[in-house]
């Protein structure tokens, strides 16, 4: 058959319906075993926990298929939270701060970029980014008069059926960033140099390019993930990403994604991100001490990473571990 | 006359201190096939990377017509090495490689466009195949397709049949004569002389970087072909071989009936003291696994391995060292070399607890071990803490010998493809210092793909194909044919 | 002469950038209004500045050896509520106590060690997750309120003056850890074959070196090294808590970094590692004594960090050329 999709992402579509099967059973037995979860509470703040998670882990997923890893999506998440409030300062309002929030986020991830492109290895160039982002952040707020524009985020805050307008924002950037990662030049070149980036550099592969792109998103979407908190929340608060960067990681490994890079699908992540957002629902309904939820994460990451490695075959995982330095054609040799 | 699609005019280029090739000068026709010849570390891939545009040359010039039609590059290079990404359909690698406008990808182009590459090939795989699942051979015209998509002003094929069998050598075979056809000029390296004499017009060999001739391949015999590469007769880079063996000797290291789920099959031989033993092959075909079960880097699924004529469990390479075996791996900048790190540091790597009492590193006695075989085997180095990634690739080499010699009580010494990207003073050097191992009762198994090695080096040729061993040769009287015989699948009754 | 000549040349650059921003930084305080530059402020900064300082020796082991730990924060944290709780029990004793929670460090530590030597889980993600898992539990266990108190003699040995010196007994500790550390690393062949295998795990592999022996030594280390980091800062905080060592995961990479170690293995060591303790400690007392908002301070500290990151990866990348 011949289908609009490369045969690659074609199969993830499959690999993605696995997993579905995988939420989908795990909602039946919290459903038929917990009375309060099928009520529409349970359902309201599971859909709206979803929206924001599921927007920052696609990021971290385009970062993480790079060969990288973003550490700063927590910060640039509540960096946007109080771009937004700071609406009563910006000329136009509202609507201007979005877009202030949106282009901060897509800034830092730019920045990031060209930090990992001069030779920082990702994880130290966005945990460091991560601690600027944060002072930023953590300085505006104390901003006098600074106020959270709640008309606007009423406006974000509708709902169609039971279903909030950001939980279809997310799906929607989710599909878009899994079509361009499988059918765009940039987004393939971003694929092959995070499985090997040595040969996508001998092949003259744009992996410069690539590489400000994908942290670029990553940034861009976290910045979103945050706009989709503040319709949570209603407040603005620079620390409100910080369980983000590990919520967002685990994400992305139960999606199959792996993480030394180039290997995974986009579309997997919102199976994932159901799956873990149900699972810390059922710990909360059932009594359970939150305190088991960070115990289950950790398993959760563990566990993961043994499943998807048992199962992974036919594909060779470069065993050198991935080294952050863009590779002059010179060195190549 | 029509323009020469290439012309190298006084061609030079240094890395560094290194000259690595120096006033190259040579043309090729449009639909003439070139082969390149010299040994390891002659100075060929640099030149190819220059035709290549990977960097441009110090000296001299280089043109290249354009390609005929508008279409494609003005030079298409197969490396030895795959560039293909595992993860993706062959399709999909095509693709990639398509320097295609547009933001995106239309799908049914790509995959179109891949079958007529693929169908023109006649490579039986699918286009929707992921290349991991793909066979070497398979991979390797995957890469050819790639290349000759679009065909360039100038082909170049680098070693592109090293992991392809019979039939598959012939459909490159027609690849490129169809190409030649069409005008394209096509650089041919390869080792196996019979390719070279039915595929190739002219002949370029290179020697230590420089130009050694350039000409007409008709006049020439093998032989000569071998004798103009290596600058002398190849029996004088070879040392002598050992007296016979005392009969009864106890093998140091057997393999008995040993198997490897998918790649070996009973696969049974003897490393005898004092002996080199040679397993020769196509590549990909067993010898690699062979020698990494030797060297206790792969555990067989069936069979018995014997150390000296007890059956054990090598527990990793670690239990091998413990035993005396020594491994020289074959791709020494991933799997030998501490490249960061001296000269020394890389020299004790192996023998660092057996040298110093007590586990108390001694500089001084590093310095006088070290500086040993630095001596012994001429390392060209400023100092033994220079950094070997500075080091040339035959010193480099010679270090990693050097790291076995300086082991205590070495029994056996496993070495797989011991003189790749080595120029031919080092690689004299090494050979007679394995010669000389060996004759220090140490049993020497050899893994390669270079015949000349094979033959001239060993005392025993195993063949191997298809992870089978297909016949045992004495090397005293083998020939390159005999071995490429077996190689290819023939059994040695035929 | 020539000898010496030959040693200073062969000293990795980082390290002339990393003690040059020690000077730099020394330099400021001199020049800051509140207290100027004693020697006795030096000791009191570094002295409080132990804990990160034996935290970043563990973190130097493991990063040589091609990992990284980022379970040495919630292991701090845990050698923490471990002293406050035991040091209650009837019977009990700081040795006593102390040897406890030394051998609980070193527990977690096999498990991480065990955990990354067996499987192919990448060092980051699989002591990400035991972190997490071993946050989880101590905060179960203590419910959020973590119970007992330290002992004063505890505090009396940490910050009392040994043999009447400037020396505190923290600083003394770390200065003790750092130079045996230091020896062992590169005097002895095991140690420095946490080098080899940094640089090349295969390569060490293939030539006989017990590869995955060094991984579990350096994480038990690292555990064992992060427990008493842990005890440390809780004889000087006073409390026990469970966030207080939070950020010392991530502080004592980047202190490793700084001094010269690179994720990719095969560098660093105990000269380098206490340099960047030094930076950072430095620092910010530095914009401490310049009243600068802790907000800012975040922002300088990422900066230096990013400019240090980047000035490392030049002189990485021009060696290798």
């Amino acid at each position: 058959m011949i289908s609009p999709l490369s045969t690659t992402a074609a199969r993830s579509v499959r690999r993605a319906g696995l997993l579905w099967a995988v939420a989908l059973v795990l909602v039946v037995i919290a459903a038929i075993a917990l009375p309060a979860f099928r009520t529409p509470v349970s359902i309201n703040s599971l859909l709206a926990a979803l929206a924001p998670i599921v927007l920052i882990s696609v990021g971290q997923a385009i970062a993480v298929l790079y060969g990288g890893i973003d550490l700063s999506v927590g910060a640039v998440a509540g960096l946007s939270t109080v771009v937004l409030s700071l609406h009563t300062l910006v000329p136009g309002g509202a609507p201007v701060a979005v877009l202030l929030a949106l282009a901060a986020g897509l800034l830092i991830g730019v920045l990031n970029g060209a930090g990992v492109i001069a030779g920082i290895n990702p994880l130290l160039m966005t945990f460091a980014m991560a601690g600027v982002v944060q002072g930023l952040a953590l300085l505006l707020q104390s901003t006098p008069d600074a106020a959270v524009p709640f008309d606007l985020v009423r406006v974000f805050s509708v709902k169609v059926g039971p279903v909030p307008v950001f939980a279809i924002v997310a799906l929607v950037a989710l599909v878009l960033a899994w079509l361009w990662m499988s059918q765009s030049r940039l987004g393939r070149v971003v694929q092959a140099a995070g499985y090997d980036q040595r040969i996508a550099v001998r092949l003259g592969f744009p992996v410069r390019r690539a590489t400000i792109v994908a942290f670029a998103l990553a940034g861009l979407l976290a910045a979103m993930g945050g706009l989709a908190i503040v319709t949570r929340t209603f407040a603005a608060d620079a620390l409100v990403g910080s369980s983000s960067i590990i919520d967002s990681i685990a994400t992305v490994l139960v999606a199959g994604i792996v993480i030394t890079g180039g290997v995974g699908s986009i579309l997997s992540v919102l199976p994932a991100a159901v799956i873990i957002a149900v699972v810390g629902q059922i710990i909360t309904l059932t009594g359970t001490d939150a305190y088991y939820q960070t115990i289950f994460k950790g398993l959760l990451l563990l566990a993961a990473m043994g499943v998807y490695q048992l199962a992974g075959k036919g594909i060779r995982l470069p065993w050198r571990l991935r080294g952050a330095a863009i590779i002059t054609k010179e060195a190549a040799r | 006359m029509d323009a020469a699609a290439v012309t190298c005019t006084g061609v030079s280029k240094s890395f560094g201190a290194t000259r690595a090739v120096s006033g190259i000068s040579f043309t090729i026709q449009p639909g003439e096939v070139l082969a390149l010849v010299g040994e390891n570390g002659a100075g060929k891939s640099t030149l190819m990377n220059l035709l290549s545009g990977a960097f441009p040359a110090d000296e001299g010039t280089i043109s290249i017509a354009p390609p005929g039609g508008g279409r494609g590059r003005a030079v298409a290079m197969v490396h030895q090495e795959l560039s293909l990404f595992d993860n993706l359909t062959v399709a999909e690698n095509l693709e990639l490689d398509r320097s295609a406008r547009g933001l995106f990808v239309s799908e049914r182009s790509s995959r179109a466009e891949a079958q007529r590459v693929i169908d023109e090939l006649g490579v039986g795989v699918s286009v929707d195949a992921t290349v991991g699942d793909l066979t070497v051979g398979q991979r390797q015209l995957v890469e050819v397709a790639k290349a000759i998509a679009v065909p360039p002003t100038l082909l170049i094929l680098d070693e592109p049949t090293s992991s392809l069998e019979g039939p598959q050598v012939e459909l490159l075979f027609a690849a490129v004569r169809r190409l030649t056809a069409l005008g394209t000029a096509v650089i041919f390296v390869s080792h196996r002389m019979d390719e070279l004499f039915e595929l190739c017009a002219t002949v370029l060999v290179m020697r230590d970087g420089e130009q050694v001739e350039f000409g007409r391949l008709e006049g020439h015999s093998r032989t000569s072909l071998v004798e103009s590469m290596v600058g002398r007769e190849t029996s004088a880079l070879f040392p002598d071989r050992a007296a016979a063996t005392p009969a009864g000797a106890i093998a140091e290291l057997e393999l008995r009936d040993v198997g490897l789920a998918g790649r070996l099959e009973s696969i049974s031989l003897s490393l005898l003291p004092g002996r080199v033993t040679a397993i020769a092959g196509l590549d990909g075909h067993g010898q690699g696994e062979i020698a990494e079960i030797l060297a206790g880097a792969l555990r067989p699924t069936s069979g018995e391995v014997l150390v000296r004529g007890e059956a054990v469990r090598l527990r990793g390479p670690r239990g091998a060292v413990r035993r005396g075996i020594g491994y020289i791996a074959p791709n020494r900048r991933l799997d030998g070399l501490l490249l960061d790190k001296s000269v020394a540091a890389n020299a004790m790597l192996a023998a660092g607890p057996r040298l110093f009492r007590g586990g108390v590193y001694s500089g001084r006695r590093e310095r006088s071990i070290v500086g040993g075989i630095i001596a012994d085997l001429a390392v060209k180095c400023s100092s033994m803490l220079q950094p070997i990634v500075e080091l040339s690739g035959g010193n480099q080499q010679k270090v990693l010998v050097g790291r076995w010699l300086v082991f205590p009580d070495l029994r056996v010494l496993v070495l797989n493809d011991p003189t790749r990207g080595v120029d031919v003073g080092s690689r004299a050097q090494i050979y007679s210092a394995i010669r000389a191992i060996a004759a220090d009762g140490v049993a020497v198994a050899l893994i390669s793909t270079d015949m000349q090695e094979i033959l001239g080096l060993s005392d025993e040729i195993h063949v191997v194909y298809s992870g089978r061993l297909m016949g045992a040769l004495d090397a005293e009287v083998a020939t390159e044919r005999a071995v490429m015989h077996l190689a290819m699948g023939a059994h040695d009754d035929d | 002469m020539n000898r010496v000549r030959s040693t200073l040349a062969r000293v990795p650059a980082q390290l002339w950038v990393a003690y040059g921003l020690v000077l730099a930084c020394l330099l400021l305080l001199a020049l800051s209004t509140t207290g100027g530059l004693s020697p006795d402020r030096v000791l009191r900064i570094l002295s409080n500045a132990a804990p990160l300082g034996v935290v970043a020796i563990a973190q130097t082991i493991v990063i040589i050896n091609r990992g990284i730990d980022l379970s040495v924060g919630p292991i701090m944290n845990t050698a923490g509520i471990m002293v406050a709780l035991l040091s209650v029990q009837p019977g009990a004793t700081l040795a006593g106590t102390i040897a406890v929670v030394l051998v609980a460090g070193a527990a977690i530590g096999l498990v991480n060690g065990v955990l990354l030597a067996y499987t192919r889980i990448p060092p980051l993600l699989g002591t990400l997750a035991t972190a997490a898992i071993i946050q989880g539990v101590y905060s179960l266990i203590t419910r959020g309120q973590p119970k007992g108190t330290i002992p004063g003699e505890l505090r009396d040995l940490a910050d009392g003056r040994i043999l009447g010196s400037a020396f505190s007994g923290s600083l003394v500790v770390w200065l003790v850890l750092l130079v045996v550390v230091g020896v062992l690393l590169s005097r002895t062949v095991a140690g420095r074959r946490f080098y080899a295998v940094g640089t090349s795990p295969r390569a060490s592999w293939l030539s006989g070196v017990p590869v995955r022996s060094h991984t579990l030594v350096a994480y038990i280390a690292s555990g064992m090294l992060a427990a008493l980091a842990g005890v440390l800062l809780i004889a000087y905080s006073g409390s026990p808590s469970l966030t207080a060592a939070d950020n010392y995961a991530l502080n004592s990479v980047v202190a490793a970094v700084i001094g010269g170690a690179a994720l990719s293995g095969g560098a660093g060591g105990m000269v380098g590692t206490f340099a960047g303790v030094a930076v950072l400690s430095l620092l910010t007392t530095v914009l401490n004594s310049f009243n600068v908002p802790s907000a800012v301070q975040l922002i300088v500290n990422g900066t230096v960090l990013i400019a240090m990151l980047f000035v490392n990866g030049r002189i990485l990348g021009s060696r290798r050329r």
